[in-house]
């Protein structure tokens, strides 16, 4: 009678329920045509970036050929690089400095997909552990830490990050830092709001009443129920903060050149708008896609991961 | 040493907007190993405050207990370490708490939180605590296959059972019942009651079980005690109470219930409402709505007199024959 219990183990019983979860999940999520065309397109975005090096070489794509300047796209050029002399497609035509600009634009995928994830993970861990600690312990520090986030949230987030960027100098890490600080007191306020609406829910109460130490109730039963709106904020933040970093970039503070990055390119490529308009499609148009689709894809995760509009 | 629970001279405030909300009163109460209490009484006299400071939950800093104690097996669960009362929770004294909607967590199965109990108290395999779940699950009538399913798969009644079966999976000695059906439709509520006795007989668990129906505390209780603003009012076996309640607020309780023998179209409640517990009256706290308070009630707080076993705080119990007819 009851024999499919007794001969499966704990772990095949976890394994079925997250396929089971993974399918309802996929489900819903597959019904928005628009986020899941966003999650094929960050995919191939995430997959170009990984390949970069295999598809240009770095060093390829950041030395100069004065001579093949402004090359048309699709235009053949002659480049001499580390000694050797042979003939090039320039496929989405060549910058100012003679250099591939889809080369580049790909090595700029590389840089912007760490940039969204990084700044991200930083900004939710920091954010996160404080936002959770003012939330559940409440009191002094939690008046302490949500003032601090106010005031920086007060604070225009581009203008915070030039701050921070001017304040700590130009470099990719900087850049890094500069990003996840003004990611930060967001993360304090979404996380500290759910955590207060959860945590005078009546489960967790009962969750203390089986003996549960605070710890777990946090880790187990607190986290995991605030763990939608996360989810939902990091992926339009990995969309925002890619384009952060492209602005800075553009304003000059961002990775120094001649480090392909969308937004440095942009800044390089807008003296020649009027000569050569394609040296500034192509990393305009990849800022545009990457974080439309960041945000599409936020849009569907809300709808698939909002409990209210649950069959 | 039969006695479980040990309560004495408990007095529990609330501090909200600068004012003390006196919730628990000066309360004594004991529970005996294998005894059914019935706690009733209205909404705001105190009852889920007492269960929660059986097991010293109550929340700082809005709580605090101000004086008394409680002691469960004859150890002060106030002056107990932080991770010995969490041993406590939940293994010897678990909570069946009011509404099922709102008690379990929605992201984890309930097979799930079933075993969370088993393995925090008992030191076992995952495999082990699953098999307990599934077994409690049984128990309450609910098959085990469901054990991998979310509470919002199931129905009101059976998350109350969920509930049920996390309380007693681990055999508690004292289970606080705090309105286990009162959140349920009335078929469903037989149901459960019944399922209830069944398993607190088999396990001879003490039980302090709170709510507001009086018929089901003649049912399923051996003792009864009557709650009005943080006191116990009255206190008796279920013969004492029922038979010949002392108390007004008692004898108010049983008059307001429909009576099926005489054709009536008003039932007689007792006028007013439960004194503003941030400021009781002088004297008797059910004074201002009993129909027989004299100067002295509005004066003096009465004593507790006991007879025979039966309490009861009042100046001038005993008009109870008049209920009865």
């Amino acid at each position: 009678m009851r024999s499919h219990e007794s001969s499966e183990s704990k772990t095949t019983r976890a394994l079925r329920r997250f396929g089971r979860n993974a399918r309802q999940f996929w489900r819903r999520f597959s019904r928005n045509k628009l986020a899941v065309a966003s999650l094929g397109l960050v995919l191939a975005f995430a997959l170009v970036a990984v390949l970069a090096d295999v598809l240009y070489s770095y060093d390829f794509v950041t030395s100069n050929s004065p001579e093949n300047a402004f090359l048309k796209p699709g235009a053949m050029g002659s480049v001499t690089f580390h000694n050797l002399t042979f003939d090039h497609r320039f496929l989405l035509g060549s910058d100012n400095y003679g250099r591939d600009i889809l080369g580049r634009a790909i090595h700029g995928a590389r840089l912007s997909m760490v940039i969204g994830f990084v700044s991200v993970a930083i900004g939710l861990a920091v954010g996160g552990i404080l936002g959770l600690l003012a939330g559940y312990k409440g009191g002094w520090f939690d008046t302490i830490i949500m003032r601090i986030a106010d005031v920086l949230l007060a604070v225009p987030t581009i203008l915070l990050s030039i701050a921070i960027v001017a304040a700590l100098g130009n470099s990719f890490f900087n850049l890094l830092v500069a990003i996840s600080a003004s990611l930060i007191p967001g993360y304090i306020r979404i996380v500290q709001a759910s955590i207060i609406q959860v945590k005078n829910q009546e489960y967790i109460e009962a969750a203390r009443c089986i003996g549960a130490s605070d710890l777990r109730i946090v880790f187990k039963h607190v986290l995991a129920n605030i763990s939608g709106p996360l989810i939902v904020q990091s992926t339009l933040n990995v969309g925002a903060s890619i384009l952060w970093a492209s602005a800075l970039s553009f304003l000059g503070l961002g990775v120094l050149p001649p480090t392909p990055e969308w937004g440095g390119m942009l800044s390089e490529a807008r003296e020649f708008i009027q000569y050569a308009p394609y040296t500034l499609f192509v990393p305009g148009i990849a800022i545009v896609l990457i974080v439309l689709a960041y945000n599409l894809i936020g849009d569907g995760l809300r709808d698939a991961l909002d409990p209210k509009l649950k069959q | 040493m039969d006695e479980i629970l040990k309560i004495s001279g408990l007095t529990v405030h609330y501090h909200s907007d600068g004012q003390v909300v006196h919730a628990i009163n000066d309360l004594s109460l004991s529970l005996r190993k294998g005894e059914v209490l019935g706690l009733v009484g209205e909404t705001g006299a105190g009852k889920t405050t007492l269960a929660l400071s059986s097991l010293n939950m109550i929340q700082a800093p809005q709580g605090r207990v101000v004086a008394g104690t409680i002691e469960f097996e004859g150890r002060d669960v106030r002056a107990l370490s932080r991770s010995d009362i969490q041993k406590i929770r939940g293994k010897d004294i678990a909570m069946i708490f009011q509404d099922p909607m709102t008690a379990l967590n929605p992201l984890i199965s309930v097979g799930e939180q079933i075993a969370e109990t088993v393995r925090r108290h008992e030191k076992c395999t995952q495999n082990k605590a699953w098999a307990r779940a599934d077994e409690m699950l049984e128990m309450v009538g609910i098959p085990a296959d469901r054990a991998d399913e979310y509470p919002h798969q199931f129905s009101g009644g059976m998350k109350q059972r969920v509930v049920i079966a996390i309380a007693l999976a681990c055999n508690p000695k004292l289970l606080l019942a705090d309105e286990p059906t009162t959140a349920l439709d009335v078929t469903i509520q037989a149901q459960v009651l019944d399922m209830m006795s069944s398993l607190i007989r088999k396990s001879d668990t003490s039980v302090l079980f709170i709510t507001h129906d009086l018929g089901i505390v003649a049912e399923n209780c051996n003792k009864v005690a009557t709650m009005y603003a943080g006191e116990i009012v009255e206190f008796g076996t279920v013969e004492q109470v029922f038979g010949a309640p002392r108390h007004p607020y008692t004898i108010g309780l049983f008059n307001s219930l429909p009576d099926f023998d005489v054709v009536s179209s008003r039932l007689k409640p007792i006028p007013g409402l439960m004194p503003d517990p941030t400021c009781l009256p002088e004297g008797c706290y059910f004074s201002p709505r009993c129909p027989d308070a004299t100067d002295l009630c509005r004066s003096a707080h009465p004593v507790d007199l006991i007879e025979d076993g039966h309490l009861v705080k009042c100046h001038h119990p005993g008009s109870a024959k008049e209920v009865v007819a």
